[in-house]
C-alpha cells in the first residue's frame, strides 16, 4: 500500500475542514472495512486518510417513539445493530439482517455510514434501510443537508457525497405498527448476490401500502413500482405471490458479474420476493 | 517519498499484556505489526481481505482482522494473539480442547480459529452446535472438515462428554 498521512481530527468541522481542503487526495474512513482492502489492492489511493473514530456525536443509536423512526450515528457498527437490544425491540428484521453481514470481524469493526458510503453494489443492509424508509444526513462546508436513501446512492461506489461532505447519521422509518416485513437474500460469497425485501402494512384485511426493494444485484438498491402495484389496495386473502414474483423478475435488471447470471439473478428475485412476502405475511408485526 | 520523510505516527498497544510504544508508518496493518515488529508470528497473512480469518485476534475482546486493521486503529487498545492465550505455562482450555479433538491438520488457520473460538466463548459461553457454526463461519479451514472444530469449542464450554475427537 502506498504511504498516507494519518489525521484524526477531535471535532466533525475539522475533519470537514480538512477534507474540504484537500479535496480527492483525502479520504475519510471509519472501520475501513471496504476501503482497506481496495487500497491494499491498489484500486483506490490517498494521500491522506482522516480518521473518523474520535469524532463525537455519532455513534448514538436511538428510537424516537413519537416518530417511531430509528436513528443511527454513522459510526455505529453492524455488531452494535446486531446485539442492540432496542433494534430487536423496534425492528428485529434489521437486528437479524445484520447478523449475516460477512463476518464478525467485519461486523465488530465495520461501520454502517461507511457501507452506505462505499456504496458498494453487493452490499446487503441498504436494501432492508431502502424498505423502511432512509434519510441520508450530511454535514459539509455548505452546512447540513439531508437526502433520501435513493438520492444519496447514485451508482456503484458512488454517492451525492460533495467535496469535504462527512455522513453523520441515517433515520429509518417511520416503522408503522402495522407494517411487516420480509428479507430473503441469496449469498455464495462474503457478500450477496441478490437481496429482496417486502414490506406490507396492513389495516384489517386490506394492504394499505407495500414496498418491493431489491438490492445487490443492479448498481444500486431500489423500489420495484410495478411490484408494489401488485400489493397494493390488495385483500390480504388475494394476494397472488405469483404475481409478485412475475412482476419483479420482469422489472429487476441484475448485473451479471461473479456472483452470478444476469438470467439467474432475475429468476431468483421473483422467487425471492414471493418468499419474502411469504415472512411477511406470516412473521406477523414490525419483524 | 524515502524512508525519512514518510510520515509516521506514534502509537501505543498492548498486546499480550505488554505495553509497547512504536512509531510506525500510518500504512501499516496491525498484522504488520504483529509479525514484522513484535515478531508474533502466530496471526497468520491469508487472504488479505478479511474473509479466511487466518489473522485472526482480539482488539478489546472482540475478533478483528488484523489484515486489514491499520494499526494506529489499534493505539492505545489491548491486542491479544495466540501467543498470549497460555496460562501460566498452560495451555488455554480451547487450545486443550484443539489438541484433545484434533481439531487442527496444517495448523494454519488453527490461530485463527481459535482466536475466534476464545472471542464466540467470550460472549457465549455454551454456544449450541449450530451457534458455534454460525459464530466461526467467518473463519475458513480446508483441512479439517470443520467437526472437529464445532467438537473442540463443545469441550472448552464443558461438553467434554460429547463426540470424542469429532472424527466419526
Amino acid at each position: 500500500m502506498r504511504p498516507f498521512a494519518l489525521h484524526r481530527p477531535a471535532a466533525l468541522a475539522e475533519a470537514v475542514q480538512f477534507l474540504t481542503d484537500r479535496g480527492d487526495a483525502a479520504r475519510p474512513y471509519a472501520g475501513g472495512t471496504e476501503l482497506m482492502v481496495v487500497m491494499k489492492q491498489g484500486l483506490a489511493r490517498y494521500e491522506h486518510l482522516v480518521d473518523l473514530k474520535r469524532l463525537p456525536g455519532l455513534s448514538d443509536l436511538a428510537f424516537d417513539e413519537a416518530a417511531r423512526t430509528l436513528r443511527l450515528g454513522a459510526l455505529v457498527r453492524h455488531r452494535e445493530v446486531e446485539l442492540s437490544p432496542l433494534v430487536r425491540a423496534v425492528w428485529p428484521r434489521l437486528a437479524a439482517a445484520e447478523r449475516d453481514v460477512a463476518n464478525v470481524r467485519v461486523r465488530n469493526t465495520g461501520t454502517i455510514g461507511g457501507n452506505l458510503c462505499f456504496a458498494e453494489p453487493h452490499s446487503d443492509i441498504g436494501t432492508l434501510f431502502l424498505l423502511a424508509g432512509c434519510r441520508v444526513h450530511l454535514l459539509g462546508p455548505g452546512g447540513a443537508r439531508e437526502l433520501d436513501l435513493t438520492e444519496f446512492l447514485t451508482g456503484a461506489y458512488e454517492t451525492a457525497l460533495l467535496p469535504g461532505e462527512v455522513l453523520t447519521h441515517v433515520v429509518l422509518g417511520p416503522l408503522a405498527p402495522g407494517t411487516r416485513y420480509g428479507y430473503r437474500r441469496f449469498r455464495f460469497h462474503e457478500r450477496p448476490s441478490l437481496t429482496v425485501g417486502v414490506a406490507v402494512t396492513t389495516a384489517g384485511d386490506r394492504v394499505t401500502a407495500a414496498r418491493v426493494v431489491v438490492g445487490a444485484c443492479e448498481p444500486v438498491p431500489r423500489r420495484i413500482p410495478e411490484a408494489e402495484a401488485v400489493l397494493s389496495e390488495a385483500d390480504l386473502a388475494g394476494v397472488r405471490g405469483t404475481a409478485l414474483r412475475e412482476a419483479v423478475s420482469a422489472a429487476v435488471q441484475p448485473m451479471d458479474d461473479a456472483a452470478g447470471g444476469a438470467e439467474y439473478k432475475q429468476a431468483l428475485a421473483g422467487i425471492l420476493a414471493e418468499r419474502a412476502l411469504r415472512d411477511a405475511l406470516e412473521g406477523g408485526g414490525a419483524a | 517519498m524515502s524512508q525519512s520523510e514518510r510520515p509516521r505516527t506514534p502509537i501505543e498497544i498492548t498486546v499480550n499484556g505488554r505495553r509497547h510504544r512504536l512509531s510506525i508508518e500510518p500504512r501499516e496493518f496491525l498484522l504488520d505489526v504483529l509479525r514484522n515488529r513484535l515478531h508474533l508470528t502466530g496471526a497468520k497473512r491469508g487472504c488479505e481481505m478479511q474473509i479466511c480469518g487466518a489473522c485472526t485476534v482480539l482488539l478489546g475482546g472482540q475478533a478483528v482482522s488484523a489484515c486489514s486493521l491499520l494499526a494506529a486503529d489499534a493505539d492505545g487498545g489491548e491486542v491479544v494473539t495466540i501467543e498470549g492465550l497460555e496460562q501460566g505455562g498452560a495451555l488455554h482450555p480451547v487450545q486443550q480442547a484443539f489438541v484433545d479433538c484434533t481439531a487442527l491438520q496444517c495448523g494454519y488457520c488453527t490461530p485463527g480459529m481459535i482466536m475466534a473460538s476464545v472471542a464466540l466463548l467470550g460472549e457465549n459461553p455454551d454456544p449450541s452446535e449450530d451457534e458455534i457454526r454460525a459464530g466461526l463461519r467467518g473463519n475458513i479451514c480446508r483441512c479439517t472438515g470443520y467437526k472437529p472444530i464445532i467438537a473442540a469449542v463443545r469441550r472448552a464450554a464443558g461438553h467434554a462428554e460429547e463426540g470424542g475427537d469429532g472424527h466419526d
